[in-house]
């Protein structure tokens, strides 16, 4: 009972284990770090290919002018910016993000660009959002839900805010589906990424957890299961970059 | 995720072209929040084309599209002659549902244009340079234009002579026969002047 009890007041944070109640601040110490030079670490990081990923993710949103969306842990705004323009004046787009830092910068960023008018910025946690029931046509949590201590309850958070016929998508690292992609990935994610960190963004901690908390986080077919168990209907993934990173879709109904 | 990668390098692109189109905001206000969808069922890939304020999208989802077109690849030339529609459909080689209308204002929009590459040029190069490359195209245009008519006339009118002085069927059989013939004779002659020479 005692082990048991400690099991559930622990969880990861990267590769160390921590109590639940710290991991939230441990995360936002890593966003408040790296905030300012998130999207160039972003390009550098990933070559420019998350562009590419956060396209497809828009392309699987089939959102439509008019629509209402969460774009939950939205950071520097990059999905936010792509709804913005398709929802139109008809439709809202809500970024929210536990951290302030990572707000403040997105808001910025999007309001030097002109994107104003349906969009409201939200400091919130997944875990209890704070919306009314069936509230949104869709939901993007990208690059977030690895983050998150509870990923079932922020799971089933979003589940709750969803309209009946809205769709989920999860746009986060997952596992390569190929063994020497997985080697070079692996070598990259350890060797070079938290140098890189400390040369452009001089914080070589913070990106060698990301590189922990990538490999913690759980792959395709688990983070599946755990979509059905919040309730989510003909949920889905595809694989991109060979499994690098995964988008998951679910509705609810 | 490859179309996507495209579609980020050809949709700014075509935005950008469009802009040197001036009737092309015309059309694209017609067509705003309308989805066409046209989905290759060979290739199995859907491409779909949105209007969201005067710019175009393109994307892979055809969801929630007002217009789809199912057809094969080889058959995606003929959607820009709507007299051949009717006949595809007909056929079961190309299925459409929804609004037919927002599938040929979208071929309007694409395939009637008329961008004005030496005005998009000049951006880049400057107008004189944008001019003088400009005509030295037209110029090459309207001189391969004519070189093509030439080739043209000059394939025709020789089928079209040669057709006349051409034997049919009935005279090449004609010919071979009396050539046969001609070749047997001469043989039997041969023969009676070999055997007259004999006798001699």
């Amino acid at each position: 009972m005692t082990s048991e009890f400690k099991s559930e007041e622990k969880t990861h944070f990267g590769y160390q284990t921590v109590d639940k109640n710290d991991k939230q601040n441990l995360v936002a110490n890593v966003f408040h770090s790296v905030a300012a030079k998130y999207d160039i670490m972003n390009d550098l990081m990933s070559m420019g290919i998350h562009r590419v990923w956060k396209r497809f993710t828009i392309d699987a949103s089939a959102v439509r002018p008019g629509n209402k969306v969460l774009d939950l842990a939205g950071g520097t705004g990059d999905l936010t910016r792509k709804f913005s323009e398709i929802v139109g004046e008809n439709g809202q787009v809500v970024l929210a993000d536990i951290n302030d830092s990572m707000i403040k910068v997105g808001r910025e960023k999007l309001e030097n660009l002109g994107v104003v008018g349906n969009v409201e910025y939200i400091q919130a946690n997944a875990e209890a959002l704070p919306f009314a029931d069936n509230t949104f046509d869709i939901v993007t949590i990208a690059f977030g839900l690895r983050n998150v201590t509870d990923k079932d309850a922020a799971l089933k958070s979003i589940y709750r805010v969803l309209k009946p016929g809205g769709r989920l998508l999860v746009l986060e690292f997952s596992k390569p589906n190929q063994e020497w992609l997985s080697k070079v990935y692996d070598f990259y994610s350890f060797n070079i990424l938290p140098n890189v960190g400390q040369l452009i963004a001089n914080d070589k901690e913070s990106y060698l957890y990301l590189s922990e908390s990538i490999r913690m986080h759980p792959d395709q077919e688990t983070l599946k299961t755990m979509m059905q168990s919040a309730g989510f209907d003909q949920v889905n993934y595809s694989n991109l970059t060979g499994g690098i990173v995964a988008l998951h879709k679910g509705f609810k109904f | 995720m490859l179309l996507n990668a495209a579609f980020m390098i050809i949709e700014p692109a075509l935005n950008e072209a469009l802009g040197y189109d001036y009737n092309a905001k015309q059309k694209l206000a017609k067509l705003e929040n309308k989805k066409f969808t046209v989905t290759l069922t060979d290739l199995k890939l859907s491409l779909s084309l949105l209007v969201i304020n005067n710019q175009i999208k393109l994307m892979t989802n055809a969801e929630g599209s007002d217009c789809t077109v199912r057809t094969k690849f080889d058959k995606l030339k003929s959607l820009s002659d709507a007299s051949v529609l009717t006949k595809l459909i007909k056929s079961d080689e190309l299925e459409l549902e929804g609004d037919l209308g927002i599938a040929q204002a979208y071929s309007n929009l694409l395939i009637e244009s008329n961008i004005d590459w030496q005005e998009w040029l000049s951006t880049y190069l400057g107008d004189a340079l944008a001019h003088r490359i400009a005509s030295v195209i037209i110029k090459l245009n309207q001189l391969l234009a004519r070189k093509l008519a030439d080739i043209d006339y000059t394939v025709a009118s020789a089928l079209t002579d040669e057709l006349k002085v051409t034997p049919d069927n009935i005279e090449i059989n004609q010919f071979i026969e009396d050539v046969d013939n001609l070749h047997a004779q001469t043989e039997r002659l041969f023969s009676m002047f070999t055997q007259f020479r004999k006798s001699v």
